[in-house]
């Protein structure tokens, strides 16, 4: 009996508690973001973030993460990285590319002529985490960068990285993307949202919602979308002919 | 467009006037007879001969003795079978004369607390493995209470570490040489003002610096001395020897001028600050940064100048320099960035600097500049507002970011004119970017390809894949890339790129690793992974068995 009213004293010390923390945090980090923002481009998430969230669009200022659903998904991951800072950076300005050790193992290096940026690109190549969020939070400080990927395949950062990181990008509002491998599904992060990402056939994406912390709902939805991005639409045309037809003579002499 | 500041005068400016020039220059010639045997470290005792060895000729040959070593009846050039008849005592390693250069250019870096002005003697002057310093001591005597006081500290302090020393100051570099080498008995020799061509009549034709072909005709002709040659008159010597010897004659005596090349050229922007308390801190050295690069700044920009280069050489009470230089993306004025930099490189040191007894002088210079260009500003009300950020913004990132990751960390891609994949861009550092990428813009290839086909991220290097194909000509099947076996579902191709011929005709690049057309071909499997792939040679044509690798993968 004794013991039941103090757990329940200690229940309402903690409640109050949390309370009086939950109003200091929303005091210094405001739960609906009213910046600057952008469409993602295809219909789907388009009108979920029109009718779910209060800018309507996908922050400018934050970190987003982008997480590969399989480990075999980097590629994925990346591309979709690529496409977000792309419609990041309106205006032609620079961007800055970090790539881990192992990511540089596994994928390879951008490879400039594919990118949609072009060749107006700063690349970190093969540095290590801790020096990858270094270069994160001094790029995001600097005004000539458009947009910054951080590529890590294989350790995710910490909390206190990506809280810091957070707060830099939303006090300059400039966006910070960063590609993950699959092992960071689940952790915690204070990015302001978090796409799993996942290759389809027929060159599409699963694009899955995992966070959005400006969201009217709790949950944003689990199912996620499919897309295919815009330039690869050409290619699906080309790609879904079979094996025979591949051996017509399409060959190009460059 | 680069300054290098104090561009060297090397060629000497001949003058044909026979009266000396009263320079009131002051020269003194270093000579290390035994340079090599005594600074090459222990391994070997005092009292027994040492020679140093070389293989010439599939023969063990002395090429530097001790003292010792030559009092003992053994010569230069000696076989080591001889040697070792001669001498049974002898003790020998093996020369390496990169350790003894190396050295000696210590030594003339540690000459410049004498005088900013130490030179080597120019190649081609000396006589193989001699090695010895030029030191301009100009004005510089009376602060070590004379000349000879001065050359006799210079080699009180190279005998306590058991270097032989010959000195000699002249006007003139020719004088100074010749008396160190062929003047007389004594160690240190000062040769009073415009005393030159007495000083040098006497001495033998060899101390006029002339190759050695020059000496044996002399002694076949039977000229013994300087004196012999001068009686000749100008255009007899010049016809009988060429221009050299009367050349030399001209520089020793004073009439020809000759110009003394710094090993360290002195740069044009510079600060330096003492600290006479010795700051054995390194945090409190970044706060001595900023007021030290203000100065600077100051010179850089009153000469519409920008930095690309910084040295920071720190001294130590015992006389060790360390040194930190900063390379810049774009020339830079801004005092506060530049210690920023440095206090960047300060702090990520600290535990590798030893500052012992603490950092007594600081001299921090612009090695290398450029030329300021203001920006363009853009006109109108559009420009104005939709103003790009300032070029400065981004020069400033890239040098911390190199500052920190290295130079070869951070790259920009810089295109070329070719239809190899892996050779259509390159990675160069940012330093070096600018620069390659305004040399390549106009030779880049000027039919746009489809960004749709080619991958988004390219392997460092083509990896070997195990494929099953339906016809030898045809896409893939099936195959096993890292171990893991994909089935083909989707493929398009090939797109057939051939080797660049034209470039191994005109020999423009060496390292063609491959002169096999490939075929490439892309490819998607089940799981909607999308890969970039080729078969390397023609099946029939070039080769029988082609072997297929995985280049790239796709978003």
């Amino acid at each position: 009996m004794n013991q039941i009213t103090q757990k329940k004293r200690i229940k309402a010390v903690n409640r109050s508690k949390i309370a009086h923390l939950r109003q200091k945090i929303a005091h210094f980090e405001p739960v609906a973001q009213t910046g600057p923002n952008i469409r993602i481009g295809f219909g789907e998430p388009d009108a979920y973030f029109a009718n779910h969230v209060i800018d309507g669009g996908l922050a400018l200022g934050g970190v987003h993460e982008i997480i590969a659903a399989r480990p075999g998904d980097m590629g994925a991951a990346l591309g979709f990285s690529h496409y977000l800072a792309a419609r990041f950076m309106a205006d032609k300005a620079t961007l800055l590319y970090g790539q881990t050790h192992a990511g540089v193992r596994e994928t390879g290096q951008p490879y400039a002529p594919a990118l949609r940026s072009g060749d107006d690109l700063i690349y970190l190549d093969g540095v290590s985490l801790t020096d990858l969020m270094w270069a994160g939070e001094e790029a995001l400080s600097c005004e000539a960068i458009g947009c910054i990927i951080l590529a890590s395949a294989e350790a995710t950062p910490s909390f206190t990285f990506s809280r810091r990181l957070s707060m830099t990008a939303r006090s300059v509002e400039r966006p910070l993307i960063m590609a993950l491998g699959a092992c960071a599904a689940g952790t915690a992060s204070a990015a302001a949202s978090r796409w799993v990402v996942q290759a389809r056939p027929n060159n599409g994406w699963q694009l899955t919602l995992a966070r959005l912390r400006a969201s009217y709902t709790q949950n944003p939805p689990s199912q996620g979308w499919q897309v295919f991005p815009e330039v690869e639409k050409k290619l699906t045309q080309l790609a879904t002919c079979d094996v025979e037809a591949a051996l017509l003579p399409q060959t190009a002499f460059r | 467009m680069k300054t290098t500041p104090q561009e060297p005068l090397t060629i000497s400016n001949v003058e044909m006037a026979a009266k000396p020039r009263a320079t009131g220059r002051r020269i003194v010639s270093l000579w290390f007879p035994y340079w090599l045997t005594q600074t090459y470290g222990d391994g070997f005792e005092d009292g027994r001969p040492f020679a140093l060895l070389e293989a010439q000729k599939s023969a063990d040959r002395l090429v530097a003795l001790t003292p010792l070593a030559e009092a003992a009846g053994l010569y230069v050039g000696m076989a080591l079978a001889d040697a070792r008849a001669l001498v049974p005592e002898l003790q020998t390693a093996m020369v390496s004369r990169a350790a003894a250069q190396a050295k000696l250019k210590k030594t003339a870096r540690w000459l410049q607390r004498y005088t900013p002005w130490v030179g080597y003697d120019a190649p081609g002057q000396s006589q193989p493995g001699a090695f010895a310093l030029l030191v301009d001591i100009s004005g510089c005597a009376h602060l070590f209470s004379g000349e000879r006081a001065m050359l006799e500290d210079m080699k009180a302090r190279f005998e306590a570490r058991g270097i032989r020393l010959r000195a000699a100051v002249a006007g003139t570099i020719g004088a100074a040489w010749g008396l160190a080498r062929f003047g007389p008995e004594a160690d240190i020799i000062v040769l009073p003002p415009e005393q030159e061509s007495d000083a040098m009549l006497p001495l033998p034709p060899a101390a006029l610096r002339l190759p050695p072909a020059h000496i044996d005709l002399c002694e076949r002709l039977g000229l013994d001395s300087i004196a012999a040659l001068a009686n000749f008159s100008r255009p007899a010597l010049t016809r009988r020897f060429g221009a050299l010897p009367v050349m030399r004659m001209e520089q020793a005596f004073g009439q020809a001028g000759e110009a003394l090349s710094p090993c360290l050229p002195a740069p044009r922007f510079f600060v330096q600050q003492s600290l006479p308390q010795g700051v054995t801190q390194i945090p409190a050295l970044t706060d001595l940064l900023e007021p030290l690069c203000q100065p600077l700044a100051a010179q850089l920009e009153a000469a519409g100048q920008g930095a690309q280069r910084l040295d920071l050489a720190m001294t130590r009470c015992d006389n060790a320099v360390l040194a930190l230089s900063l390379q810049l993306a774009s020339p830079s004025v801004s005092a506060g960035h530049m210690a920023s930099l440095f206090a960047d490189r300060l702090e990520r040191l600290s535990s590798g600097i030893d500052a012992g007894f603490g950092i007594e002088k600081l001299v921090l210079a612009a090695s290398q500049t450029s030329p300021l260009r203001a920006p363009q500003m853009a006109m109108g009300l559009h420009g104005r507002r939709h103003a790009p950020p300032p070029a400065s913004a981004l020069a400033h990132l890239m040098d911390r970011l190199v500052g920190r990751l290295g130079a070869q960390r951070v790259v920009r891609p810089v295109a070329h004119a070719s239809y190899i994949p892996e050779r259509a861009v390159a990675y160069v550092s940012v330093l070096e970017a600018g620069q390659a990428r305004a040399s390549t813009q106009a030779d880049k290839p000027d039919s746009v390809m489809d960004i749709a086909t080619r991958p988004l991220f390219m392997l460092c290097a083509p990896e070997p894949i195990e494929v099953i194909a339906e016809v030898p000509e045809g896409a893939p099947y099936r195959f096993r890339w890292r171990r893991v076996l994909r089935e083909v579902v989707a493929a398009q191709g090939p797109e057939r790129i051939s080797p660049e011929w034209w470039q191994e005709v005109f020999g423009q690049n060496e390292t063609s690793h491959n002169r096999q057309t490939r075929d490439y071909f892309r490819v998607e499997d089940r799981h909607g992974h999308r890969f970039w792939l080729y078969r390397d040679g023609l099946y029939g044509r070039e080769t029988q068995r082609p072997k297929w690798f995985m280049h790239g993968v796709f978003a």
